[in-house]
């Protein structure tokens, strides 16, 4: 690796800093649409999900020397993310600022962001799943939509692998009992 | 039927994913960058202007005559011959580069495409003005994606002109379909899915001085330096020229290679370019790559050595004698 100049009037970076912004990067292409969507599924707000996600990656990346590799980057950044937003969604923000967001969304033009998230909200089965509370939904999101194992939901959750596989299954009942109140049928999914 | 948990389980397996935009990887890294290394309390930033005015008139003086036009993202077109306009003072600031509308073509609709083998984009053309239009006297920029900025879409061409049917120059009046085909293989046919933009701009007038409407792309805070080029393959068949830069970060924020696009441009039978836009320039346009093990993200100050691969048709025999120059544009 060569030497940095900044030309900015900022220090220079050393080599160090440098490995560990171009590891963070890498990180971010690998893990970010997963820390992002897990995030947005516990706080269903795309701005507080996307501070959400600054702040994970900015934790990694100031505790980047602290990761042993004894659970996968991945498991280790849905970590954070789990209990960031769990701590976010227990704070006073995440109950007052509902409104702002879906006019903060209306302004932002026809984003690919924006239009993904528009069809989540207008879908009945996310609807569905976020009426589930968070300890089965976080669950689901994790198995169904970033199709992680057991034990890697056990390892990000802090649970056994046993009990995650009874809140799944515990999850299916109440999806399945949510979607039949609304008239769903087989045809409907 | 499927039991109605399985559907269920389909239907989440199937909801859509959330993007991980580039401006909000881009906020974290300067957070990231500014954690690990403080900004200065004065706060100077480098100014961009000059850079690239001086570096393109270094090229020399303007390619009188005939030439090449086209390119790709990493697949082909190339060809022909045109006047070349006189030069006049450049207007456009030096860390910008212009580009003319073609008025007097109008794409009627919208662009299609056929996704084959050969995925190609076709577009109707009209020529809306009062004089022949010959397709080396436009170009046309071809993007995929949902923005309207070319430089955001997900493949950027730069290539000919229309013409009509029998390769002659587009008569006033007249309509004619554009075409291009991609060479894109693999996991890449995915960026099929975006919806293909078609937009024409006269040639030769980038950097000189132009009534408006005029459509201006920044210039990636980066310098660079030939290093050598490489032809393979069967020069009756499909050739592979792989041409080396060494590029230097010259901004304040770490810079990805996916995020600027770089225009190789290869000069006509060793005329001098004057400008990347000369009808007598064989534009090539794709992101930069690098070797295995070379970081993606080049820091501010940073020097790496890139590479670009580009295919040329048969036929074509000046890859091998042109030493090409290279620009970076981007969002």
């Amino acid at each position: 690796m060569r030497g940095l100049l900044a030309s900015d009037g900022r220090q220079p970076m050393n080599q160090f800093q440098q490995q560990n912004i171009e590891q963070l990067d890498e990180w971010m292409r690998h893990y970010g649409a997963d820390v992002l969507n897990v995030a947005y599924s516990y706080v269903r707000n795309y701005a507080q999900a996307q501070d959400i996600v600054q702040d994970v990656f900015l934790r990694a990346f100031t505790k980047m020397d602290t990761f042993r590799g004894q659970s996968s980057v991945r498991t280790w950044l849905l970590s954070i993310t789990a209990n960031r937003s769990k701590d976010l969604l227990r704070s006073w923000t995440a109950k007052h600022v509902t409104v702002e967001e879906q006019v903060e969304l209306g302004e932002t033009g026809d984003t690919p962001e924006k239009t993904v998230v528009d069809r989540l909200e207008h879908s009945e089965l996310w609807e569905a799943v976020s009426q589930l509370p968070v300890k089965y939904r976080e669950v689901v999101v994790l198995f169904y939509l970033r199709e992680l194992s057991g034990q890697e939901i056990a390892e990000i959750l802090g649970a056994t692998e046993q009990n995650i596989r009874t809140r799944l299954h515990r999850a299916r009942g109440m999806l399945k009992e949510i979607l039949t109140q609304r008239g769903w049928t087989h045809e409907g999914l | 039927m499927k039991d109605f948990e399985q559907q269920i389980e389909q239907g989440l397996r199937d909801m859509p994913e959330i993007p991980f935009s580039e401006s909000l990887r881009w906020d974290i890294l300067e957070a990231a960058h500014a954690l690990g290394a403080p900004q200065a309390s004065d706060g100077r930033h480098q100014s961009k202007r000059g850079r690239w005015r001086g570096k393109w008139q270094s090229f020399g003086v303007s390619a009188a005559g005939l030439g090449v036009a086209a390119a790709v993202v990493a697949g082909i077109l190339v060809n022909h011959h045109a006047p070349q306009p006189a030069a006049t003072m450049a207007t456009i600031p030096a860390d910008e580069i212009g580009l003319k509308p073609a008025q007097g073509l109008q794409v009627v609709g919208q662009p299609w495409y056929d996704s084959g083998t050969s995925p190609t984009i076709y577009a109707t053309v009209k020529n809306t003005s009062s004089q022949p239009i010959n397709k080396t006297q436009v170009y046309s920029v071809m993007w995929l994606g949902k923005s309207d900025n070319p430089l955001k879409g997900w493949s950027l061409v730069l290539a000919d002109g229309p013409t009509e049917a029998d390769r002659g120059p587009l008569q006033p009046g007249h309509t004619a379909t554009w075409h291009f085909t991609l060479n894109v293989a693999g996991a890449h046919r995915e960026i099929l899915g975006n919806p293909p933009h078609v937009k024409f701009f006269v040639a030769g007038q980038s950097g000189h001085q132009m009534p408006e409407p005029v459509v201006t792309w920044n210039l990636a805070p980066i310098t660079s330096e030939f290093i050598s080029r490489t032809v393979t393959g069967d020069p009756n068949g499909l050739q592979y020229v792989r041409v080396i830069y060494k590029i230097t970060n010259t901004g304040s924020k770490p810079l990805s290679i996916n995020d600027f696009w770089g225009i190789d441009c290869f000069p006509d039978h060793n005329r001098p370019i004057h400008n990347w836009d000369d009808p007598g320039v064989t534009r090539y346009v794709d992101h930069p790559n690098v070797g295995k093990g070379t970081s993606k993200v080049i820091a501010p100050g940073q020097t790496i050595e890139v590479y670009f691969n580009w295919h040329v048709p048969s036929g074509i025999s000046w890859v091998a004698d042109e030493k090409p120059q290279v620009l970076f544009v981007q969002p």
